[in-house]
């Protein structure tokens, strides 16, 4: 009776496995946040964008991505992007802010892929304009090592600093970037606040600044609550301070707020955020 | 007596599970492809939202071919017109192939290849383009998903019961294959 029941629950469960066919082409695993498969890069370039953007995703969480190929094997470099894309899941889940740059020397073609979070900031004609007037004038004189590097620059500047750097209409950024600076200002404060609030080993400063800035902006409830936040927050950062501190980590002023450590070894790279893109960006050839 | 009961009543227990689950999963795939299909709407419609910008800006400089601009108004209207999906598919496609003529007529004026108001248009105009493409894409991912298992063995049993029907993969149009000839010189 036994054996029946137990072939029974089996058959069911083995029923209900589904197996799922793989269509895209399988590309192989990000080896870092530079992957230089057609070797045009030399050493330290390599090394230094990679230290770049990692202190890039540090410092905002965005996560870019530099991938060169041998070869698109037929394949348009907007599916390539996106497969590549899908496949390491560039951005962090929540925010979807990846951008995977493709270089595709031997055809000749290139194309910035943005994910779902940064299409509002690095808009297609944004990444269109960076492509023409800063990437391709580079690759056309086969500087293809300036032209990445100067690429790369010009999208953190958009995507962390100003966004409308690259604009090609004038009628709106005006208007925008006053804001835009409050918010900036704002931000870096924030930032140098935290770092300051993490130093301190004792929790209730941050308590303070919370019911201060509270009363001062809601209400009595809301300096409360804020008031809590940051007891909580600042009981987080001195924790996080003493951890990265006694790792060994960096912990200058901008570091030591970001980064919250996981703790992994420094050989190898752990992969990407899960973040995902729908086809936005631009592509350009030379 | 009593343990054969038993056992009977721990297997329908089973089956009845099994067939839940099954129910459950053809619903979540047919969420799947509805769900989908929207974001390709979706992308259709960022493309619909562009195209007078992009109008505007070039409007001035043809000299002749103005009727490429009527064929686009048409292809728009008919699009917001629409009202089934099979309908907005057809008219989305119609789209297109107005907006293609529009752009081999634009490579006969070089001074728009330097604007760079129309470049970065056109740069968000094959943005959204390859938007449309990598949804359907998608679309048809889930949908040959969902197809396969409805057609499996033996979800295709409870599928039929419940009238869980195949859905329609979207075809690249024949037309679209074709690259789109303008002729110059009928005026």
């Amino acid at each position: 009776m036994r054996k029946f029941l137990t072939a029974v629950i089996l058959t069911v469960v083995s029923l209900s496995v589904l197996t799922k066919a793989v269509q895209a082409k399988d590309h192989p695993k990000p080896t870092g946040f530079v992957n230089d498969y057609a070797k045009i890069l030399s050493a330290s370039t390599k090394d230094s964008l990679e230290a770049k953007l990692e202190e890039f995703k540090n410092s905002t969480s965005n996560e870019i991505s530099i991938v060169t190929l041998n070869s698109l094997e037929g394949d348009t470099i907007e599916n390539v992007a996106v497969e590549i894309f899908e496949q390491w899941g560039i951005g962090t889940k929540k925010n979807d802010n990846g951008v995977l740059l493709v270089i595709a020397p031997n055809e000749r073609e290139l194309r910035i892929e943005v994910g779902y979070g940064l299409e509002p900031v690095l808009t297609d004609a944004r990444a269109g304009t960076i492509i023409r007037t800063i990437i391709t004038p580079e690759f056309k004189k086969d500087n293809y090592e300036a032209g990445i590097v100067s690429g790369v620059n010009a999208i953190i500047e958009v995507t962390s600093k100003d966004p409308t750097l690259f604009d090609t209409q004038t009628t709106t950024s005006t208007s925008n970037s006053s804001k835009l600076d409050a918010l900036i200002f704002l931000g870096m404060s924030l930032i140098y606040l935290s770092a300051f609030l993490a130093r301190s080993k004792r929790w209730w400063p941050g308590g303070v600044i919370g019911v201060i800035l509270g009363l001062i902006f809601i209400s009595l409830t809301g300096g409360i609550i804020l008031g809590l936040l940051g007891l909580l927050l600042d009981f987080l950062l001195s924790k996080n301070y003493k951890k990265r501190k006694n790792l060994g980590l960096p912990v200058s002023w901008l570091s030591s707020m970001g980064g919250f450590s996981s703790g992994r070894s420094s050989g190898s790279f752990g992969g990407f955020g899960g973040g995902r893109s729908g086809g936005g960006g631009s592509s350009g050839s030379w | 007596m009593k343990k054969f009961l038993l056992g009977l009543l721990a297997f329908a227990v089973i089956v009845g599970l099994s067939l839940s689950n099954t129910y459950n999963k053809l619903v979540t795939k047919t969420q799947n492809v509805d769900g989908q299909w929207a974001q390709v709407e979706t992308q259709y419609q960022r493309r619909f939202d562009l195209i007078p910008n992009l109008v505007n800006s070039v409007k001035g400089a043809f000299t002749q071919e103005q009727e490429v601009f009527g064929a686009i108004a048409e292809a728009r209207t008919r699009y917001s017109g629409a009202q089934s999906v099979d309908e907005k598919a057809q008219a989305a496609t119609q789209v297109e192939s107005a907006l293609g003529r529009l752009l081999v007529v634009m490579e006969n004026y070089p001074q728009l290849q330097s604007n760079t108001t129309v470049l970065g248009l056109m740069d968000e105009l094959s943005g959204t383009e390859n938007r449309v493409s990598v949804e359907r894409k998608r679309f048809n991912d889930v949908v040959k998903d969902y197809n396969t298992t409805i057609k499996r063995f033996p979800t295709n049993l409870i599928a039929s019961m419940f009238n869980f029907d195949a859905r329609a993969f979207f075809e690249a149009v024949e037309a679209a294959k074709e690259a789109p000839v303008v002729d110059l010189d009928t005026k």
